[in-house]
């Protein structure tokens, strides 16, 4: 008897050395995997793109039949007279074929194509797809110079004092419809949507501030812009003059639309002037949409217009075709690629990475994982804002409450993030988080966090302090004074229903809440929803995957309350009203200085400050880090070395998509074979 | 009977619909105001402005009197104004695969679940009987939310698209009989999940009814007759042991509709569920209220075709 539990206990031992060992390896290969993920080749800009002109052009064949048919000008006639040119030097498997289609998911409803007004189309790389800005904020993490490369401005120079930046647009690129694109497109883009403040473009006027006055953009020719500042070398907004920011709008089509321009329409009609149905829009971008069924399906075409070449004059994009299926949870997206109906994944759901990196370990995996940085960042925003969307006593009550750094400070304590990490993927991808920047952010300083870890005893006695008491015997602590007084203290947290990791660990919150005696109460929207209310200011708790914080200096405005709409949980109210928190003062003043700051080092210190004041006064809440990885199909080529899913901007932009392509025997036939992008002339 | 019943559910419908504070324009005034950055007063205006021109500045029995007669007179319920489409647009293809696959659900689970009802009856405490009861359980106690996440996951591991009705390559083709079979290939799955907890609740109404009945003397005084036992099972008992599933039958469809908006939500099936569900989250009033309404319908008309069809099987009913 005794000698069988001696034996079992030997096995024991024996089994946990074996787990032991594995789980070195595991952690081992992990490690490998990130370091090999951030030695990757770096290029000088004109080893990426060029703009020049080429002996001959050719283009996909389909188009090439339709110019036969007579259905759209030759290729030279489309093309610019110095096209974009994809370099050969830059590309890590050369110039490629035409065909094959891209499959992926959308899980964010489509709600139209005006992007200029705030209207999204449907994340998940649909609006990389179709929008192009002046810089290209997607190749900066391969240029040596680690700065935006060029665009549709293919290059541009300071003046000696720094006030004044002219950038030289690409001449003869054409929209979609083959409409010319000018400088009429960019002024339009800028004055009519940034800075009209009745179209909720992505960043009103206060990101363009610059020394107290809005920057001015002055027309020097149809292909020569001007931008004059108030304050010497503002570098910080080349940041915001790529995708997204600045994805130029198409003004031939909107102008009619808009109220400054046509006396009859409204606001209301501006912003909704281009809803999904309304196919295919004009855009500049290498996509075209030209199918659309509401909680279906999206796809794309290739645009006949499109501006950029490879070496050998061969019209991009080489990929004809993109499929977004549509979904509702963006788990659809992973489950799909392990099905092998879908090409390309960021593995953003922890919950399913185990189940991944399994799949892909398999003989025949049709996929493989891309090792990541530690960018995937999960916190909590708590609502600081006393004006906006503040309607009865108890938003406010709850806000006073919220911008109290002791309250802060209990609901940090009450988190179990080492748990949360655990349950969602056994192993080394999740840590915890205290709170700001994730550790593989730029400029991250590991000696400027300060932590307030788990510790329900320590939230608990604060929680007390600040007057909470269980007076009725549930379990959950009641306000004892103030309006609410004898209620429990109930808050709820904003959870978009497209991010099942923010769900999965919402639910693992309302637990460990309630231990502390607070109940949390989820609440799940629609993306499009829940955009509306962070505009609004309508939550209370915001769990949300920070992935902006990833490159903070590409989002300054976005750190501090230098803009109106800025951070999204303290956002000022009507008439611009907001009342500071005493950290936050200081917190403008380093942004302030990180926008004309050109060196490294000075960079560093000044985040470092900025980290410290984030962390020590619980800005945010963070909950855990992760590796950001990113899952492909193995039969795509030009994948560069590394490619990060998400840096300075979204894998769809760091891949350079329209340089990807599939050799022929790899090719999947298409959903709309022969099907060409074609505007009806009215 | 059936038609006042409509009535009263119409009403009862539209005053629900209407109940949270505020209206789609609500919304639409909220998100003028932050994102639009107009005033309030601006904002308030304009939404004024577009209650007038779809009609909800009215008071609600005009509402109610207009939407009813657009249903009645021209078939219309009315303008969606999540999708921007009138509700008929968005509601009636999803409403067909919805009924389409509840159908299927409660025609399956039906047959099934009596089958094994009498199966496990005429084999009572014996390993049969208990194997089948083991799996009633366990299909009356898993949630189909769970069934379709577990679904997914198998489904994916085998290269198979989780979810969905088509294959991404038959979503465009059109109607054909490869198109049917990989329809047949996708469907069973949702039609599994949700008709398994009806399958397990008719096996356990079945059974114990079949228990009650082969108790009562007239099955004794068959079996002493001397008819075959499968006579005495079948044409004595089962006909009688199927009416409470029978009487059931009105209620089932909606709670296969339920089941269905959980399990199309979590394999993404574009059916009427996912759609219900968001039109309530942003107050698409007129698109729920329609949903409600022809769910309502077909709770009527189930209750009417089950007391049609316990008439016609059990002679008593038709001379109370």
């Amino acid at each position: 008897m005794e000698r069988m539990s001696l034996r079992k206990e030997g096995k024991e031992v024996r089994r946990g050395f074996a787990l032991f060992i594995a789980w070195v390896v595991v952690i081992g290969l992990v490690t490998t995997a990130i370091s090999l993920a951030q030695e990757y080749p770096t290029f000088e800009v004109h080893e990426i793109i060029q703009y020049k002109a080429l002996p001959q052009y050719s283009e996909a064949p389909e188009l090439a039949e339709a110019v036969a048919r007579g259905e759209l000008p030759p290729v030279e006639e489309r093309l610019p007279k110095k096209p974009a040119v994809i370099m050969t030097s830059g590309m890590s498997d050369g110039p490629g074929v035409y065909g094959d289609v891209w499959r992926t998911v959308s899980a964010v409803p489509t709600a139209g194509w005006n992007w200029a007004a705030g209207v999204v189309g449907g994340w998940f790389g649909i609006e990389e797809c179709m929008q192009e800005g002046l810089v290209h904020t997607g190749m900066a993490w391969r240029l040596k110079t680690g700065e935006p490369g060029p665009n549709l401005a293919t290059h541009w120079e300071w003046s000696e004092d720094g006030k004044t930046l002219t950038m030289y647009l690409i001449e003869g690129a054409k929209w979609s419809d083959g409409h010319p694109f000018t400088a009429d497109d960019v002024l339009f883009t800028y004055y009519d949507c940034i800075l009209d403040p009745h179209v909720p473009s992505w960043q009103g006027a206060g990101t363009w501030t610059v020394g107290g006055e809005v920057a001015q953009l002055e027309k020097v020719d149809d292909y020569t812009i001007r931008w004059h500042f108030a304050k010497p070398f503002p570098v910080y907004l080349l940041w915001y003059m790529g995708y997204l920011n600045f994805s130029v709008a198409p003004a031939h089509v909107l102008k009619p639309y808009h109220p400054k321009y046509n006396p009859e329409k409204t606001y209301e009609d501006f912003i909704n002037a281009l809803p999904p149905h309304k196919l295919p829009p004009v855009v500049l971008g290498a996509w075209v949409p030209v199918y659309f069924k509401e909680d279906e399906a999206l796809i794309m075409k290739r645009n006949p217009y499109y501006w950029k070449v490879d070496e050998t004059g061969k019209q991009l994009p080489y990929i004809g075709e993109f499929y977004f299926r549509k979904a509702r949870a963006g788990i659809q997206r992973d489950l799909d690629l392990v099905a092998g109906t879908c090409d390309q994944t960021h593995l953003e759901t922890p919950g399913i990475f185990t189940f991944i990196s399994e799949q892909a370990r398999l003989p025949g995996a049709r996929f493989k994982i891309i090792p990541g940085r530690w960018t995937l960042t999960f916190a909590l925003e708590l609502n600081l804002s006393l004006y906006q969307g503040v309607k009865d006593e108890r938003d406010r009550a709850l806000r006073e409450l919220f911008r109290n750094l002791e309250f802060r400070k209990a609901v940090s304590h009450a988190i179990d993030r080492e748990t949360i990490a655990r349950t969602l993927v056994p192993g080394p991808m999740l840590r915890p988080l205290p709170s700001g920047f994730p550790s593989g952010a730029d400029y991250y300083n590991a000696e400027a966090v300060v932590s307030y870890p788990y510790n329900p005893e320590k939230a608990r006695e604060l929680l007390a302090g600040l007057g909470f008491r269980d007076t009725d015997g549930d379990g959950i602590l009641n306000w004892t004074s103030g309006p609410l007084a004898g209620e429990n203290l109930t808050i709820s947290v904003k959870v978009h229903e497209d991010q099942t990791a923010c769900i999965d660990i919402v639910e693992m919150l309302v637990s460990m809440f309630e231990a502390v005696g607070i109940r949390l109460v989820p609440k799940v929207v629609p993306a499009t929803v829940g955009q509306a209310m962070d505009t609004a200011g309508e939550f209370e708790f915001n769990m949300a995957r920070q992935d902006f914080l990833s490159a903070p200096y590409t989002v300054l405005a976005s750190l501090a309350p230098v803009t109106a709409q800025t951070p999204n949980w303290h956002r000022a109210g009507p008439g611009d009203k907001r009342d500071l928190l005493p950290f936050e003062a200081r917190m403008i003043e380093i942004v302030e200085a990180l926008k004309y700051e050109v060196s490294y080092e000075k960079r560093k210190e000044l985040f470092s400050e900025l980290q410290k004041l984030w962390t020590e006064n619980l800005y945010t809440i963070g909950v855990i880090e992760g590796i950001y990885n990113t899952a492909i199909t193995k039969r795509f080529k030009n994948i560069p070395i590394g490619v990060p899913a998400r840096l300075h901007q979204w894998f769809h932009l760091n891949v350079m998509q329209e340089q990807v392509w599939t050799p022929k025997e790899e090719q999947l036939p298409e959903f709309l074979p022969g099907v060409i992008v074609k505007y009806s002339k009215d | 009977m059936s038609i006042p019943t409509l009535f009263v559910i119409s009403v009862v419908v539209f005053v629900v619909i209407q109940l949270p504070p505020g209206d789609y324009m609500t919304t639409v005034q909220l998100q003028l105001q932050s994102l639009g950055g107009l005033t309030e007063a601006e904002a308030a205006k304009v939404a004024q402005e577009l209650r007038k021109v779809y009609g909800l500045d009215k008071p609600l029995y005009v509402q109610y009197l207009v939407w009813m007669k657009n249903i009645i007179t021209r078939g219309d319920f009315g303008f969606s104004f999540q999708y921007r489409k009138p509700v008929a647009d968005v509601i009636w293809e999803r409403l067909g695969w919805t009924i389409l696959i509840a159908s299927l659900c409660h025609l399956i689970s039906t047959l099934v679940g009596i089958m094994i009802g009498i199966f496990s009856a005429t084999h009572q405490y014996r390993i049969g009987d208990y194997v089948a009861t083991f799996f009633a359980f366990i299909g009356l106690s898993t949630p189909s939310f769970f069934l379709a996440l577990v679904a997914m996951y198998i489904l994916a591991s085998r290269g198979i698209q989780p979810g969905g009705l088509f294959s991404q390559y038959y979503l465009f083709a059109p109607w054909s009989w490869g198109k049917f079979v990989d329809l047949l290939k996708h469907i069973w799955i949702p039609v599994v999940i949700v008709g398994l907890a009806g399958t397990a609740r008719n096996m356990r109404v079945m059974r114990g009814n079949l228990l009650d009945i082969l108790n009562q003397p007239y099955v004794l005084t068959a079996r002493s007759k001397g008819l075959p036992e499968r006579t005495v099972v079948f044409k004595h008992a089962v006909v009688n042991a199927l009416h409470p599933i029978i009487m059931y039958q009105g209620m089932v469809l909606p709670f296969m509709i339920s089941g269905e908006i959980v399990a199309s939500t979590v394999l993404n099936i574009p059916t009427a569920g996912p759609m219900f569900y968001s039109a309530l989250v942003s107050q698409d009033m007129y698109l729920a209220g329609s949903f409600l309404l022809l769910v309502a319908v077909f709770l009527v008309a189930g209750n009417l075709l089950a007391d049609i069809l316990l008439a016609w099987i059990d002679p008593r009913v038709r001379y109370d």
